[in-house]
Parts: C-alpha cells; structure tokens; sequence
C-alpha cells in the first residue's frame, strides 16, 4: 500500500527523496520504494524518517481506520 | 560524500540475500561435482576436496544456527524414535545410491555400511537434538529470569 502520509510530509517540509535519503542515511530509491508501498522499513528506519520530517510514527505509518 | 548505499538496511539485506544463496549455490555444486566424479569413477582424492568443503560448509551452518541459539531441529518435539526412522530411511537411500554409483553388489558389505550408516547418523541426530534442546531450555530459562 502506498504511503501517501510520508509522501506529503516530506512535500512540506520541501524535501525530495534524495534530502530524505541523506538524512536518514539511506539511498533514494528506498525511500521511493517505503512511499510506492514496495519495502517495509525497520521500526529504526521509520523513527529515523518521523525525525527527519518532525512527525510521529503515528502520523507517517499509521492506517487509519475506515 | 558519504556512500549510503553501505549503510541502507534495504541493500544491507538485499546483499545478504546474495551472498546467501551465493553459499547454497556454491554448496549445490559442490555436491553435483562430487557426484559426478563418484559416477565417473574417479580416484577419492581428486574430489576429496569438494567433499571436505561440503562438510565444512555444513557444520558452519548447524554451529551458526546453534550458536545463535535457532532451533533447526525442533529440538522440544523430536523423539528417540523420530530420529531412528530418519536414520534408517537416509540410511537406506544413501546404501541404494551408493549401490547405484558404484555397482556393487556385495550384499554383506552393503549391509555393514547400512548398519553403520543409520548407527553414526542416528549417534549425531542424538547429540545434535539434545545439545540444541539444552540450548533452547537455556535461552526459556533467560527469558524468564529477564521477565
């Protein structure tokens, strides 16, 4: 499933995934697989990503229930 | 610049997803050249080696398994008996493919190597199920201490 709440978080904070990668310490195109839904990250990798965009593990990797 | 690449948990796995099937593969042919010498009739010393490297590759597998403490053996479940069947019937297939390679037919000694066979292999099964069981008894008991 895509990740569209980390997509848009990074988009505000006007980050691209290559800012993304660097500040996490990864490479872009596994931040582009965690958003297209392809790769589930480490609960590491996930605070690591709710650090970098200011945003809890709730609001990145959370579903909301229907 | 730093090389995120070596530090990625994506291609950290990825890597280590090659490199083991790398090891199977490498243990695969392993064991096909051994065969395949053993069909051809070749001497024991020109495949020694292949058959020596097999070994070791497997003892590091189970010496890595156990020492990080993963139950490849069910330990808890197997039974004596278990073991014994598994013995005898590994015995028997390993008699018949060897009777197969080598066309022989010298029913006593065949008989020897079956008894031999399904003895050691049922001897280290044993050892291996017990050591591995008083491992896992070990990690529960650490478990419960930390809990």
């Amino acid at each position: 499933m895509k990740n569209i709440k980390m997509k848009m978080a990074r988009v505000e904070r006007d980050m691209n995934q290559e800012d993304l990668a660097k500040a996490v310490g990864v490479t872009r195109q596994t931040i582009s697989l965690i958003e297209s839904g392809n790769y589930n990250p480490s609960l590491n990798l996930c605070v690591a990503i709710c650090k970098a965009l200011n945003r809890t593990l709730n609001d990145l990797f959370w579903e909301d229930t229907p | 610049m730093k090389n995120h690449a070596a530090t990625d948990e994506r291609i950290m796995y990825q890597r280590r997803k090659i490199q083991s099937r790398g090891f199977a593969y490498l243990m695969l042919a392993l064991w096909i050249s051994a065969i395949v010498q053993q069909i051809l009739k070749a001497p024991f010393m020109q495949y020694a080696v292949e058959l020596f490297l097999l070994l070791a590759g497997g003892i590091y597998n189970i010496v890595a398994n156990y020492r990080l403490g993963i139950d490849l053996w069910n330990a808890k479940e197997r039974k004596p008996g278990g073991i014994l069947l598994n013995a005898v019937i590994t015995g028997g297939v390993g008699v018949t493919v060897h009777a197969l390679i080598s066309k022989n037919s010298d029913i006593a000694q065949l008989v020897l190597f079956f008894v031999f066979f399904v003895a050691f292999f049922f001897l280290a099964q044993a050892l291996l199920a017990k050591m591995a069981r008083k491992k896992q008894e070990a990690i529960i008991q650490k478990l419960e201490e930390d809990d």
